[in-house]
């Protein structure tokens, strides 16, 4: 009696291995006690970098005022220190100004003796630059940027205008090539204004009036430093402004000084740090929170003595080790969850995220996201953990094994620290690293789509591997029957031959091409900017990794060539009928292709970007001026042969002995999946035509039990669409073929369906009984077909 | 209530033949020699012999977790390394070296292993409370395993191989590193299984104890199997009237054979 797994009873084992990592004083100690402990210590840390760095908020230092070099700084200095002087001497403006603007009075009658005595006259510095870096570097509290003088104000602008100006001055502010020359080099001009007061008479009223006008400022935002001097500011030319209405009565300067004030979000030097040390953190703590719970349920097992009696047990032990593997990753959650909210906690109360990422970038969507890709971490490390603590006999074994791996994963820890390090297509397939880079362009606000998932789908593929591996390891030396289990069999050459190729040989297989592929793959256009050449090279690439990795673990594996790969043709007589089947499907998939893609984008999915647009046009506008055999090799002949290899071949045969139909599927699945990620660009709107093929691809491959019939189907789909995209102007001018965006003719539709139909009916039907020639089910739709692609055909 | 329903065999466990060759250190240990015993229901099997002589290694076979050489060993009617998950369903294994989680009470131990052995949710309660009153178990069920004394483990891990109620039961050294009365509570536990007629093989050196509890013994050495049958049959092919004499006459009888110079007990 083989016992049934339900999922109730999965569960309730999941249940005792949790429980048994849970109630372990040693996991509690790193799931609650290390994140209390650590981030308040770090944060004590960071601070101290930080304040090192922004000195601004230590209390006692003065207040400085920068003005940007292209602006008159000695008449603003002055007109500053007018205000000044009118703000401390508490004799002039609030007489006027309860007259005229009884709701300023308060403002106005800002500084009392406290505050005179903690807030002196401001230091003003001029400038030699933009001044951008001197507030980033907090050289200056406040920036005084630009000007606008009240000519230009009154030249018609409205509000429009205003807040235009403000975004581009915040534009400019922004860019950060703007001063990446710059240096912040300051003259210090400290202009006291004298005991005895100061008057507008001092100046010359029409060097005055040219430095009327609104002025862009800028300060940090929380610095309090920074408020402070914006306040100062206000305070001071809202004193000078009463006191010109007052001296300059009669003229119309209704407010000679307006300022426009931006605030900016400064990311000190250590911003790009903090945002990778923030994740690097969080994913050594999760990885911390994995390790003891791995070790415990796999290496502890044998030490207690309980591991056989698991063995011999009638649960297989993959799926022990899959309830195993379920409480790891729990129990890691729970650490990397624990440890984000007391990061998150740290971060907020000690004011360090405000000042590392800015005002709201730390949101509840990021921190989501973050968790999200901590979950994908810890999917493949404790996969990863599990594959080498099953291995170990007892604890201290384990632990041996695990130093060197915890080593091996500070070191790409580490240099995603490096400064300037770049998230590259290279590193996206890195363990670790990938996360760690992802998670920091994500909380810097930079994440690239593309990358992205190139980094979940490596992931993924890792941690099925790791998965794969860990469960044959898993009980392995408790039980010698048979030649499975142990690293031995695993990676060395087996003695024995197999029909088949395993799920863990391809999971293997594929995570060894995969990364490879797509590092090679999206490296190749760096080599030459001549498009033939890089056709030959991605060709080179694909026979090399995509038909090349399988064919040698076949080799190496002794796994038997013909029946993985299909090798035995259909007879000639059965050729007769799948021959006019596979002209019929090739010559109408890639109308239900091309529906499909147009459904998919009307629903919002894949819909194409205008610039990937012109980019895929300008590719074919390339290929065009190639020769066609160049193009039909590289792009027709290289794929069908190679992933007609690798996915009817190696993945549908290692898929198909469970399910022919989950096999067709998951192999179609992993067939689109490849093609989103090939070009640089992330092409989802490839993913759903090119599942679909997979799935014709794979049931032709099953229904045939032959490789050669899937393979001509390939290239000839693929070389048809070359074809029209290589025949495109010929074409258009016979009025064959639409915009690529608009959906084809009906009676092209119809017939396409048809064709297809009639297509897969045949094939299905030539199983059944022997090939009958000429009883073609459907001749009516041959010929609408034949009608509808003869200027294709007829012109290759 | 056995697992399996209709097995129509008289020997739940056969052996034929085993044979069973180690590469140790570049050399070849025979570890069984062709060995041949059966076990039927109700029955209690004995396999003798001092360290070293096999025994292990053949309720490895029994249980599927070690391909023979040559020969083979059926349980229930199925060839071990064939039907491997259907044969275990229907062994409950004991062994000398089995823990138990320190972190789980008692209860949730055995729970656990009727989940392992896919006994239904009710079904498992029902056992779990008929081996705790047969085993005395019920004091300490909610206890945390670590608590526990060697005697208590010593019935838990009995309980643990019993709760699918299989109908071959073997037992490694189950009395191994236990006093006086644990031992007794082990072996009339097993008088008890027999009478619910399980088919049990049990390998010991306790040969007083086995003396009492068995109904058939093999006498092992070095992988041979010098004597089989009830006490009577080896008492008469012996010549001697104690289990340890003949154990003991056994050993010298093999040495002679064999010319080697090995330690001898007397």
């Amino acid at each position: 009696m083989v016992p049934s797994l339900t999922p109730a009873r999965l569960v309730r084992l999941c249940l005792k291995e949790l429980r048994e990592s849970l109630r372990d004083r040693r996991t509690i100690v790193t799931l609650v006690l290390m994140p209390l402990l650590v981030y308040p210590l770090l944060s004590l840390v960071l601070n101290r970098a930080l304040l090192t760095n922004m000195t601004a908020s230590q209390p006692g230092r003065m207040v400085r005022i920068g003005i940007a070099s292209d602006l008159d700084g000695p008449q603003i200095s002055a007109a500053l220190s007018i205000g000044y002087a009118m703000l401390r001497d508490r004799s002039y403006a609030p007489l006027y100004l309860e007259q005229v603007i009884p709701d300023k009075r308060a403002e106005a009658n800002l500084l009392d003796a406290d505050s005179r005595a903690a807030l002196p006259f401001p230091e003003i510095l001029f400038l030699h630059d933009s001044g951008r870096q001197s507030l980033r570097d907090v050289a200056v509290d406040l920036l005084i940027a630009s000007h606008t003088t009240t000519d230009e104000l009154d030249l018609g602008e409205d509000d429009a205008g205003d807040v235009r100006a403000e975004d581009e001055a915040t534009e400019a502010f922004d860019d950060p090539e703007a001063d990446s020359t710059s240096t912040p080099t300051t003259l210090p001009l400290a202009q006291s204004p004298t005991a005895g007061g100061s008057s507008l008479a001092q100046l010359n009223p029409g060097d005055l009036m040219k430095v009327f006008g609104q002025y862009s400022v800028y300060y940090r935002d929380g610095d309090p430093q920074s408020e402070r001097a914006l306040q100062l500011l206000e305070r001071m030319l809202t004193a000078v402004n009463n006191q010109v209405s007052r001296e300059m009565i009669g003229r119309d300067f209704s407010t000679p000084f307006s300022l426009a004030a931006t605030p900016v979000a400064i990311k000190s030097n250590y911003a790009d740090l903090l945002a990778t040390m923030v994740p690097l953190v969080l994913v050594l703590m999760t990885m911390a929170g994995a390790v003891y719970p791995a070790i415990d349920l796999t290496a502890g097992e044998r030490e207690r003595g309980t591991m056989e009696s698991l063995i011999v047990s009638p649960t297989p032990s993959a799926v022990i080790l899959l309830a195993k593997y379920s409480a790891v990753v729990t129990v890691a959650l729970l650490t990397a969850l624990a440890n984000l909210g007391a990061m998150t906690v740290t971060l907020w109360v000690s004011g360090i995220g405000k000042l590392i990422f800015g005002e709201g970038v730390l949101s509840a969507g990021v921190i989501g996201i973050i968790l999200l890709l901590l979950f994908l971490f810890t999917m493949f490390f404790a996969a990863l953990l599990l594959a080498v603590t099953s291995f170990a006999k007892s604890f201290k074994e384990a632990q041996a094994y695990l130093i060197p791996l915890m080593l091996l994963a500070l070191t790409p820890g580490v240099m995603s620290l490096m400064p300037g390090i770049k998230f590259t297509a290279l590193l996206a397939t890195v363990p670790l690293v990938n996360i760690v880079l992802l998670a920091r362009e994500i909380l810097i606000g930079s994440a690239e789509w593309n990358l992205a998932l190139v980094a979940i789908i490596c992931n993924t593929i890792y941690a099925l591997a790791a998965l794969v591996i860990a469960s044959r390891l898993f009980g392995s030396d408790a039980s010698m029957h048979g030649s499975k289990g142990s690293w031995r069999d695993l990676m060395l050459r087996p003695d024995k031959r197999q029909t088949y190729p395993t799920v863990d040989q391809m999971a293997l297989t594929m995570a060894i091409m995969f990364p490879l592929y797509f590092v090679v793959s999206s490296s190749l256009p760096g080599f030459s900017s001549d498009l033939g050449t890089s056709l030959w090279l991605s060709a080179a690439a694909s026979w090399l990794l995509i038909l090349g990795v399988p064919l040698l673990a076949t080799w190496y594996r002794k796994i038997q060539f013909s029946t993985t790969y299909r090798l035995a043709g259909p007879t000639g007589a059965r050729w007769r009928v799948l021959l006019p089947a596979i002209v019929l499907i090739a010559a109408s998939a890639w109308m239900i292709a091309h529906e499909i893609i147009l459904l998919a984008q009307a629903v919002g999915i894949g819909v194409i970007q205008f610039d990937q647009f012109e980019r895929v046009a300008e590719f074919q506008e390339r290929l065009k001026q190639l020769p066609l055999v160049l193009v039909l090799l590289t792009l027709a002949v290289t794929p069908a042969i190679c992933e007609e290899v690798l996915f009817r071949g190696f993945v549908l045969s290692s898929l198909h002995k469970k399910s022919t139909t989950w096999a067709i599927v998951l192999s179609a699945f992993l067939f689109g999946l490849m093609h989103v990620l090939t070009a640089n660009v992330l092409a989802i709107e490839r993913f759903l035509p090119t599942t679909f093929m997979g799935l014709i691809l794979g049931w032709l491959a099953i229904r045939t039990a032959s490789i050669w019939p899937g393979m001509l189907l390939h290239v000839l789909h693929n070389g048809l669409l070359l074809c029209m995209s290589h025949y495109e102007d010929q074409l258009k001018t016979w009025n064959a073929l639409g915009e690529n965006t608009e959906h084809l003719p009906v009676t092209w539709l119809v017939a396409g369906g048809l064709s297809l139909a009639a297509g897969l009916v045949m094939i299905k039907w030539t199983n059944r009984t022997q090939p009958v020639t000429g009883a073609m089910p459907l001749p009516a739709t041959s010929t609408t077909n034949s009608s509808a692609t003869s200027p294709t055909t007829g012109s290759s | 209530m056995h697992l399996i329903s209709g097995i129509q065999c008289d020997n739940l466990i056969v052996l034929s033949d085993l044979v069973k060759r180690f590469q140790w250190a570049g050399e070849t240990v025979n570890a069984l020699n062709g060995l041949s015993f059966e076990v039927s229901a109700g029955e209690v099997f004995g396999l003798l012999g001092p360290n070293g002589a096999g025994k292990t290694t053949t309720l490895r076979i029994v249980m599927g977790l070690l391909a023979p050489d040559t020969g083979y060993a059926e349980v229930g009617g199925m060839r071990t390394g064939q039907h491997s998950s259907e044969v275990r369903a229907i062994i409950g294994m004991v062994s000398t070296n089995d823990g138990v989680y320190p972190w789980l009470t008692v209860r949730e131990m055995l729970l656990y292993f009727a989940d392992l052995y896919a006994v239904p949710v009710d079904r498992a309660r029902d056992r779990l409370s008929t081996l705790a009153t047969q085993l005395e178990l019920g004091r300490f069920l909610d206890q945390r395993c670590s608590t526990l004394s060697t005697g208590q483990r010593q019935r838990v891990i009995l309980a643990r191989g019993l709760m699918h109620d299989p109908p071959v039961m073997l037992l490694d050294e189950p009395t191994r590193g236990l006093d006086v009365v644990g031992s007794q509570t082990v072996f009339q536990f097993i008088a008890h299984l027999k009478e619910m007629g399980k088919a049990v093989l049990l390998s010991t050196h306790r040969l007083d104890e086995a003396e009492r509890v068995c109904d058939r013994f093999g006498l092992l050495h070095r992988g041979n199997l010098m004597y089989t049958g009830t006490l009577a049959e080896i008492r008469q092919a012996t010549e001697q009237k104690h289990l340890t004499d003949m154990f003991l006459k056994m050993m010298r009888d093999n040495e002679q054979t064999t010319g080697e110079a090995t330690w001898s007990p007397l």
